[in-house]
């Protein structure tokens, strides 16, 4: 029996419908309302520098962060499971090497790979992914190796093939169901990790176009405005930082 | 033991050399056909011409043993966008980044051994959570957000630290190695001293959450093993003092692992003061190097990231040699024990 987990779920639905559905146009500018402030029927929680919706920025811009995180997240898990097959099946090269580097890669941080893809990437929204991505597969490949190698060596992993069970199916339903709890808490840790960098990037103006409602972008074009209207700075990292929050409550044992 | 430490150094060496490689390679992506596109009217003669000089005619393998020699030489070119030397850049900002890397690193070590020290030590259940705090604290709270929250409220609001910059332009800045708390103890400056402190507050103790939030979460996980704990246990009947224990043992045993992790998370700690440094407008490296990749300077970032590489690799390797110092049964293992 699955027990939902209700924050988990908050936390997908509002995100997701900051993506579909924002009160205005997170782009658009109210030239009527030029002038910081005025939490009103209108506009909420007022309008930025610019003239926009601070609220609709604010939605659009957790939805772009948390979806900009789970792909880079699913890129990561892809990576690092790849790296965990090759060790298993070319020994020679994966039981040396790949644990040796990934202690140095660990150490090398993301802004500074981001910096060697943007060399020769665009500074766009999939570079930053890719890097955040990248960047945090050497955490991931070490926490998979762990638990891996933890398990498989039990003695009812050795029942189940000794009964004849093998490949696909002994991995998904004699591995999978002990790897799962820990898959997930990675998974948590990764995500939470990947956000953080991502805004971080955005945060120094790498992603490119400095209007794309992402709450590390927002910072940086707020930033001007931190005397005057210091909740346009705070706001966005109170949502970033209740979001994840919610997400590493979501994880801890009741 | 001396096999050990050869075979490790022999290891980061080449991680060393394959990444400047990556590098290398990174940086002719980038560059491309930019001789050709740079010329108004393209012109083979003159697109040669230049390729000759910048010595990009050469076979790859050449290109990259001149780029490493040239990098251990020092002779690291100039900005192709204004011409300034990278070197010279460098050696300007390079001490701003480590003052303020350096001193995060101490305070956030000493704020990480006291939350969980005191929270083993003291009966409290408060202080008993105070480091799951400060790793939960790490994971949801964006390093540059902090930044900022520390200018609105330690700035804005109370006007007790100055904004940005890392010195009072209105003082005279005192010379010499160029990091700036050095120099100013050096030359018996107390107003420059007091000044430099005062902008380095902030900055560093917004940084310093960090390695506090990677000491806490280490020591705790050690102390919590029950390999340690019965170890203690060990100790106390055989007669030793608690103090004894700590000194003679909790060091030698907690110290290694502790040294290898934050040589580890120097580099990171390098990263996180990109982030910092753009907060606080810290003249630091971190701004230089976004600055050059947004600019495409090539010729800049090849070599200003290659020395930032081989500093976290040298850091890596000197972590290493320590902890095997201070433990040397590190040297035997035959898991990774410190990773």
């Amino acid at each position: 029996m699955m027990r939902i987990n209700w924050l988990l779920v908050c936390v997908a639905l509002i995100a997701a419908l900051g993506l579909l559905w924002t009160p205005y146009d997170p782009l658009a500018q109210d030239f009527r309302e030029l002038r910081l402030g005025g939490f009103s029927p209108p506009h909420l929680l007022g309008i930025d520098g610019l003239g926009r919706d601070v609220l609709s920025r604010l939605w659009r811009g957790l939805g772009n962060t948390v979806a900009l995180s789970l792909i880079a997240l699913v890129l990561n898990f892809a990576v690092a499971s790849m790296m965990l097959v090759i060790e298993e099946k070319v020994p020679i090269i994966g039981r040396t090497l790949i644990p040796l580097v990934a202690a140095v890669w660990l150490g090398f941080p993301v802004v500074f790979l981001s910096l060697i893809l943007l060399m020769f990437l665009p500074p766009a929204g999939g570079t930053v992914v890719l890097a955040v991505a990248l960047g945090n597969t050497p955490v991931s490949y070490r926490q998979l190796r762990v638990t891996w190698r933890e398990q498989r060596r039990m003695a009812y992993v050795e029942a189940s093939s000794a009964l004849g069970v093998t490949g696909w199916k002994l991995f998904r339903w004699t591995l999978w169901p002990n790897l799962m709890p820990d898959v997930v808490a990675l998974a948590r840790l990764v995500f939470a990790l990947s956000a953080l960098e991502l805004s971080g990037l955005a945060f120094l103006g790498v992603i490119g176009d400095p209007d794309f409602p992402e709450l590390g972008a927002m910072l940086r074009q707020n930033q001007a405005y931190l005397t005057n209207a210091p909740w346009l700075v705070l706001l966005p990292g109170i949502i970033l930082s209740g979001m994840l929050l919610m997400v590493h409550l979501s994880g801890q044992r009741k | 033991m001396v096999a050990y430490v050869l075979r490790k150094s022999l290891l980061l060496l080449a991680l060393f050399l394959t990444a400047s490689a990556l590098l290398f390679g990174a940086s002719r992506l980038a560059l491309g056909d930019g001789v050709l596109l740079a010329q108004k009217a393209p012109d083979p003669e003159r697109t040669r011409e230049i390729e000759t000089a910048l010595g990009l005619d050469l076979p790859w393998r050449t290109q990259y043993l001149n780029y490493l020699g040239n990098f251990l030489r020092g002779d690291w070119g100039a900005s192709i966008l204004n011409q300034r030397p990278v070197a010279d850049e460098v050696s300007n900002r390079l001490p701003a980044t480590l003052e303020l890397s350096l001193i995060a690193l101490v305070l956030g070590t000493l704020m990480g051994l006291a939350t969980t020290l005191l929270g083993e030590a003291l009966p409290w259940g408060w202080a008993k959570k105070m480091p799951a705090v400060l790793g939960a604290l790490g994971l949801t709270v964006p390093i540059f957000w902090l930044g900022l929250l520390m200018i609105i409220v330690g700035a804005v609001w109370c006007g007790a630290f100055p904004v940005s910059g890392q010195f009072n332009f209105m003082l005279d800045r005192p010379s010499g190695t160029g990091f700036l708390v050095i120099d100013s103890i050096r030359s018996g400056d107390g107003a420059a001293l007091v000044s430099a402190l005062h902008h380095l507050a902030l900055p560093a103790f917004c940084l310093s959450f960090f390695p506090a939030a990677v000491v806490s979460g280490l020591l705790r996980a050690r102390l919590h093993e029950p390999r340690w704990q019965r170890l203690v246990i060990a100790l106390r009947a055989k007669g030793l003092s608690h103090a004894a224990i700590w000194l003679r043992h909790g060091l030698r045993l907690l110290g290694a692992p502790l040294i290898i992790a934050l040589g580890t998370s120097f580099g990171l700690l390098l990263g996180g003061s990109v982030l910092t440094e753009t907060v606080f407008a810290w003249p630091g490296m971190g701004r230089y190097l976004v600055g050059a990749v947004l600019d495409r300077d090539v010729f800049v970032i090849q070599y200003a990231l290659l020395f930032v590489m081989f500093l976290i690799f040298v850091v890596v390797w000197g972590a290493e040699l320590l902890a095997v110092a201070l433990n040397p049964q590190l040297a035997n293992s035959e898991v990774d024990d410190a990773h």
